[in-house]
């Protein structure tokens, strides 16, 4: 039961921060943007569970984002797909420990998840790149500092649990 | 010598009386002698006593402050609770009368709707409202407020409809400028329009006469939007990148009418009223001649 204890943990975060994102996180943007609040977790989900519960966790938020999205549904699966695959991939070169690679994690990969939710909206004709690009990294960066702390917290909790959410970091995925 | 100190005791006794008892001044020298040897210390002791005395007093109505501090506090954080409470009630009440005013007195069916929640992603400028294929709802109906439109249902599930606001790109809304006539496409701009003018109207005439804060209403054409619905505003003619640029057409930035961030209740418009009052819809536009002023020479 406690193996699943860390999935069912990030599927709670999952629906947490989808609502929290449609009722609270909208109503505060200071750079023009609001928060993106699920890229960073999935970048947390590719360091701490295995390939396949990963990806079903990114396919999972994704449909529930765009289901609360005017976005066509299934136009966040890719992207997020992409997020969770590649940080998989790249997890035994990465010491999670390290709060540079935290932040860059979670920069990298908000750049990456956000960039092909653009791409994918269908609007790239309709706005130019010179307006969106700014907003992307802004979003980025804020996405590298909630992944500093998505990783501070969560393995905080899930230790104090008795579980080890960086027991993938040495062995390949 | 037991009987001879009584005998000196008593002695001294009579000595003392006989001098206390008599009014001569060796005594009263006596008397003002002791009384002001010892006044200070008196004195000492009864300030003293009403220090302590006012201590304990002063204690006292500190606990008995405290307690009554603590109480008005509460008594405050209630008072100021409550009062929040009817200044918010009267605020729904204000909104609500209005509502309905404008409900009764438009010429649209109008069905009320309370935002559920917003699109979570920067992408995307939609809105969840709470009326759904349950409550008569299609797409493409329009919604707006008492400000002014807000954009069209383009998602209807049973009990829910989800709105595509008038400032994201994929709301397109036909529009003309009501003092200058001018006829043109309302479009969201909400990703590279910045914090107020939200929307651009595109394919205005390139010498139009614009006048500044011109009202922007749907023009009718096109089937989706009735017409009459307040748009926005003229914010400013959009600067072109090339100004020798031998376009028919030039943008104009649209601020929305709505404040959209903080709306919280919506109207579905479902249909006109049979018996519409005609004139409770803004004149028609205009029939405006197009003289052409003279092109200023390109250098």
């Amino acid at each position: 039961m406690s193996r699943l204890l860390i999935p069912f943990s990030l599927v709670a975060g999952v629906i947490l921060l989808v609502t929290l994102q449609c009722t609270v996180v909208w109503r505060w943007a200071p750079w023009g943007v609001h928060l993106e609040m699920l890229p960073p977790l999935l970048v947390y989900m590719a360091f701490t569970v295995n390939l396949p519960t990963a990806f079903f966790l990114g396919a999972f938020a994704a449909a529930l984002y765009d289901a609360f999205s005017a976005a066509p549904m299934g136009a966040s699966v890719i992207p997020y797909l992409a997020g969770v695959m590649l940080f998989s991939a790249l997890r035994p070169v990465f010491f999670r420990g390290r709060i540079s690679t935290r932040f860059m994690s979670g920069l990298v990969g908000g750049f990456l998840i956000l960039l092909l939710q653009w791409v994918f909206s269908g609007k790239v004709i309709l706005v130019p790149w010179g307006a969106v690009l700014p907003k992307i990294l802004r979003l980025s960066a804020l996405c590298g500092v909630l992944s500093v702390a998505y990783f501070s917290v969560l393995d905080a909790i899930f230790r104090a649990s008795g579980l080890d959410p960086g027991r993938f970091e040495e062995s390949p995925p | 010598m037991r009987k001879r100190s009584l005998l000196a005791a008593a002695g001294l006794l009579v000595v003392l009386l006989v001098i206390t008892r008599l009014e001569v001044p060796f005594a009263l020298r006596v008397k003002d002698a002791m009384s002001d040897g010892f006044i200070p210390f008196m004195e000492a002791t009864t300030r003293l006593y009403g220090g302590v005395q006012e201590l304990s007093h002063r204690t006292k109505r500190y606990a008995q402050l405290q307690v009554e501090n603590t109480d008005l506090r509460r008594r405050l954080s209630e008072l100021s609770s409550r009062v929040a409470q009817v200044g918010e009630l009267e605020r729904e009440n204000r909104e609500f009368r209005l509502m309905l005013d404008f409900k009764n007195r438009s010429e649209f069916k109008l069905v009320p709707a309370k935002i559920v929640e917003r699109d979570p992603s920067n992408w995307w400028n939609s809105v969840l409202v709470d009326r759904g294929a349950a409550d008569g709802i299609t797409r493409d109906l329009p919604v707006l407020t008492i400000e002014g439109l807000v954009g069209k249902v383009v998602e209807v599930m049973q009990n829910h409809a989800r709105v595509l606001l008038i400032v994201d790109e994929n709301c397109k809304v036909s529009a003309w400028l009501k003092e200058s006539g001018y006829y043109g496409i309302v479009q969201g701009n909400a990703l590279a329009g910045g914090s107020k003018a939200q929307c651009r109207m595109l394919f205005v005439d390139r010498f139009a006469q614009l006048k500044p804060n011109d009202k922007v209403y749907t023009s009718g054409l096109g089937g989706v939007f009735p017409k009459g619905i307040l748009i926005g505003s003229l914010a400013a003619a959009e600067a072109t990148d090339d100004p020798r640029a031998a376009s028919l057409y030039q943008s104009l930035a649209i601020t929305p009418a709505v404040d959209l961030a903080r709306m919280d209740e919506v109207f579905i418009g479902v249909g006109i009223k049979p018996q519409a009052a005609p004139a409770a819809l803004p004149a028609s536009p205009p029939v405006k001649p197009r003289v052409r002023p003279s092109r200023a020479p390109v250098p």
